[in-house]
């Protein structure tokens, strides 16, 4: 039995899903956002698939982003990620879709 | 910064070629902020920071994978792009991908000048000059004017899209032959 083929096609729409929820609570920079996924092994990802991902929202106008100096001594600027209007209407809709989702799995079961 | 993160950070910049340069420094900058930050929060070595970053030519693919595929634009620059990332090699492919793209082109050229013609007729048809540049013969009816003009524009419109059509074709067969 191999579960982890089931996962890795269901952590794909949900990454970009989870990266707008947190980023939607405050600005985040990416190491950031990684440690936060990272806490849930269900959702967790590789930079690799994380940083070319959020490349894509900026594009995609979901976000933006801007520089800025960390307050701590000693560590490197930090690229900041920010939700766009469009962003919040795009993550309402998911929002919607994630909830008639639970609700149709709730009475399949 | 050490110099195995130097070499690393150029691998990845030289692999994200068909990125503006400006693009390309802020992923680097990114990049690079990532390191340092992992650096400092953690007890990991920077041989496993790189190793967890996976390997550069392919973090760099990542980023230039999606932008090569999705215009939909013919460009031949896009194509040539397109065929080294992919690296694309192999017999069928020398026949193919040529075949594909120079159809597609064609095609694409085609439309436009159609459309060019299109509008031309309208004038020489108006004015009755005598100027037989567009003359449309479908062999059992020789439309005239402004009838022959709205033929001509639907063939360009049909030419256009099995243009478009093919040109993703092309990037679906580069794309799957890598696979």
């Amino acid at each position: 039995m191999d579960i982890s083929d089931w996962r890795t096609q269901l952590r794909k729409g949900i990454l970009e899903y989870c990266i707008l929820l947190l980023v939607k609570k405050k600005d985040r920079y990416g190491y950031e956002l990684i440690q936060e996924i990272d806490a849930y092994e269900i959702i967790s990802a590789k930079e690799s698939t994380i940083y070319p991902l959020l490349r894509r929202l900026l594009k995609e106008e979901y976000l933006e982003s801007y520089w800025q100096d960390a307050v701590e001594e000693g560590l490197p600027p930090r690229k900041y990620y920010k939700i766009t209007i469009k962003g919040v209407t795009y993550l309402e809709l998911m929002n919607e879709d994630w909830q008639t989702l639970m609700n149709v799995i709730d009475k399949l079961k | 910064m050490e110099e195995v993160v130097n070499q690393y950070l150029d691998v990845v910049f030289n692999n994200l070629k068909p990125l503006r340069i400006s693009e390309k420094t802020d992923i680097i900058n990114e990049i690079k902020s990532h390191i340092k930050e992992k650096q400092q929060n953690s007890s990991e070595s920077i041989e496993q920071i790189l190793s967890d970053l996976g390997d550069p030519k392919e973090l760099a693919k990542s980023y230039v994978g999606d932008k090569l595929l999705e215009k939909d634009r013919i460009n031949l620059n896009q194509l040539v792009k397109l065929i080294g990332h992919y690296s694309v090699t192999g017999l069928t492919s020398i026949i193919v991908v040529p075949t594909l793209g120079l159809t597609s082109i064609i095609f694409s050229i085609t439309s436009i000048l159609l459309v060019g013609l299109a509008i031309i007729n309208i004038p020489i048809w108006f004015f009755k000059l005598d100027i037989p540049w567009t003359i449309v013969n479908l062999v059992f009816w020789q439309p005239k004017g402004i009838i022959a003009s709205i033929i001509i524009l639907m063939v360009a419109y049909g030419l256009y899209w099995a243009s478009k059509w093919l040109w993703r074709l092309l990037k679906a067969y580069i794309v799957h032959i890598k696979r």
